[in-house]
């Protein structure tokens, strides 16, 4: 096999991560900051959800007219009740987990969540939920820009990416999030074994301290490794993890397993990133979706269900979002395109359980006030940027209006 | 190298960096890949032990700064 310096680079934690025991003072540092802060754990849906088929206004005359396909039979959506609107809703059939976690009363839907003049770009409506910026969508996400404002220090682990490529949220100026797929993996990848494994390790640690004034580059890279030798023993404790109920195998089941772990083994981290895709439903949505909310409800039941008997509910708290919601009309191939406002959830057993703003009315009326784009999209009421300052504010601690470059707090749910 | 002529760690490790071509090393980073080579077995520049250690140091190279940012 031949390594080329990019391949080196760009797979270089993964491929050359370290099996020594992390220095003290990083160590110090993790369990310093890691001990006084609550975990958040973001959870991104993938490609653009329809909103009106997880939490479904049943009631409303033409939601069955609109969707003569995909509508969801009153019959079989499972009721919650009525939002301060007086909307009748119900969540999928498949989402009988979440179901319980709202009757549990640690479950908020927030209704209609969006902003104004919603893009229907994957790319850039992905980039502006995670800068948190419509208008200017490049630089350091939101997340990444509440990581900036922690003292330095910062421990490397305070942030974790359970995907392959860091989020675009969680990017920042000067903190630097590990992505692992897998604890089991991450460990120091040698060609050898046994005692001349450990040499080479050795060297590498010896080699990682080094950091020369002179040559800022090289101290760069080398403070990098450190970094990386400093997670590797946190990291593998939570390989070996042994949760409370079974997971499902699925890679979002498996993600959030890896994050229960993370939160028993109270390695420090503070913000977490899980994701699962395949919410693009252009086509044969009636088939995939029911699928879709399987592998939501499934992994999220069991993360809800560990954290619980783990005694941990109280210190987590699990966002969910999407880049938008889809069009209210099925399409031709049996699928919904991409349309505007959405559903936001929030998980955690500090959660004022319940369902948070109105639904739309699917009058498809271009007065109609609750859609847009001449009846055809679901109109955003609650800017996402509120829940985003709520959670900044009230979770983490933080100055929501720093981070987010306004004040979004007006109107936001008081879902925690 | 590996031909059982019982080339000397310097030698060895001067081979592969002739090769690799990383910017200039630092004293501490030469000092620690000759460490790796010397290791706590004594050095005998046999072909078994080349095996093994040329792997190894070829890894280390890689993984310098020195290496990564020419």
């Amino acid at each position: 096999m031949t390594v080329s310096r990019r391949h080196f680079v760009r797979g270089g934690v993964a491929a050359f991560t370290f099996g020594f025991a992390a220095p003290r003072f990083l160590c110090d540092i993790a369990l310093a900051q890691g001990a006084a802060f609550r975990n958040l754990v973001v959870l991104y849906l993938g490609g653009g959800n329809d909103s009106l088929s997880m939490l479904v206004p049943y009631r409303d005359p033409h939601y069955q007219s609109r969707r003569p396909t995909l509508a969801v039979p009153a019959g079989q959506v499972l009721q919650i009740g009525r939002d301060s609107g007086g909307n009748e809703l119900g969540l999928h059939p498949r989402l009988t987990g979440l179901r319980s976690i709202f009757n549990e009363g640690r479950l908020a839907l927030i209704q209609r969540t969006g902003y104004e003049n919603s893009s229907r770009s994957h790319f850039q409506g992905t980039d502006i939920w995670s800068t948190a910026n419509p208008l200017i969508t490049q630089g350091p996400g939101w997340l990444g820009r509440y990581l900036d404002t922690i003292p330095a220090p910062v421990d490397p682990l305070v942030g974790w990416s359970t995907t392959a490529e860091l989020p675009h949220s969680l990017q920042s100026q000067r903190v630097a999030v590990p992505s692992i797929l897998n604890p089991a993996t991450y460990a120091f990848l040698s060609p050898n074994g046994g005692a001349d494994a450990e040499l080479e390790r050795a060297a590498a640690v010896r080699m990682s301290f080094h950091l020369p004034a002179q040559r800022p580059h090289l101290a760069f890279v080398n403070a990098s490794a450190q970094a990386a030798f400093a997670t590797l023993d946190r990291v593998a404790a939570v390989g070996t993890y042994g949760p409370s109920v079974t997971y499902p195998t699925t890679g979002f089941g498996l993600a959030l397993r890896s994050i229960a772990g993370a939160l028993y083994r109270q390695i420090g981290t503070r913000i977490y990133w899980v994701q699962t895709g395949g919410f693009d439903t252009h086509a044969a949505q009636g088939g995939t979706y029911p699928n879709l909310m399987g592998t939501l409800n499934d992994g999220l039941i069991a993360f809800y269900q560990d954290l619980k008997s783990n005694g941990l509910l109280n210190d987590t708290l699990i966002l969910e979002f999407s880049e938008f919601g889809r069009r209210i009309n099925e399409n031709g191939s049996g699928g919904t395109d991409h349309g505007a406002g959405s559903v936001m959830m929030a998980i955690g057993g500090q959660v004022r359980g319940g369902i948070y703003g109105t639904a739309p009315s699917l009058v498809p009326d271009p007065a109609n006030p609750t859609l847009e784009n001449n009846g055809s999209d679901v109109r955003y009421e609650t800017d996402f940027r509120s829940v985003y300052a709520r959670i900044i504010d009230k979770w983490l601690g933080s100055d929501s209006a720093a981070i987010l470059g306004g004040d979004f707090r007006t109107g936001s749910p008081d879902f925690i | 190298v590996a031909s059982g002529n019982g080339p000397t760690p310097e030698a060895l490790l001067s081979f592969y960096l002739d090769r690799m071509t990383p910017a200039p090393l630092e004293e501490i980073t030469y000092r620690s890949l000759l460490d790796y080579l010397r290791g706590t077995a004594a050095w005998t520049g046999s072909d078994p032990q080349i095996r093994v250690k040329a792997v190894g140091l070829v890894h280390l190279i890689a993984a310098t700064s020195e290496y990564q940012l020419v």
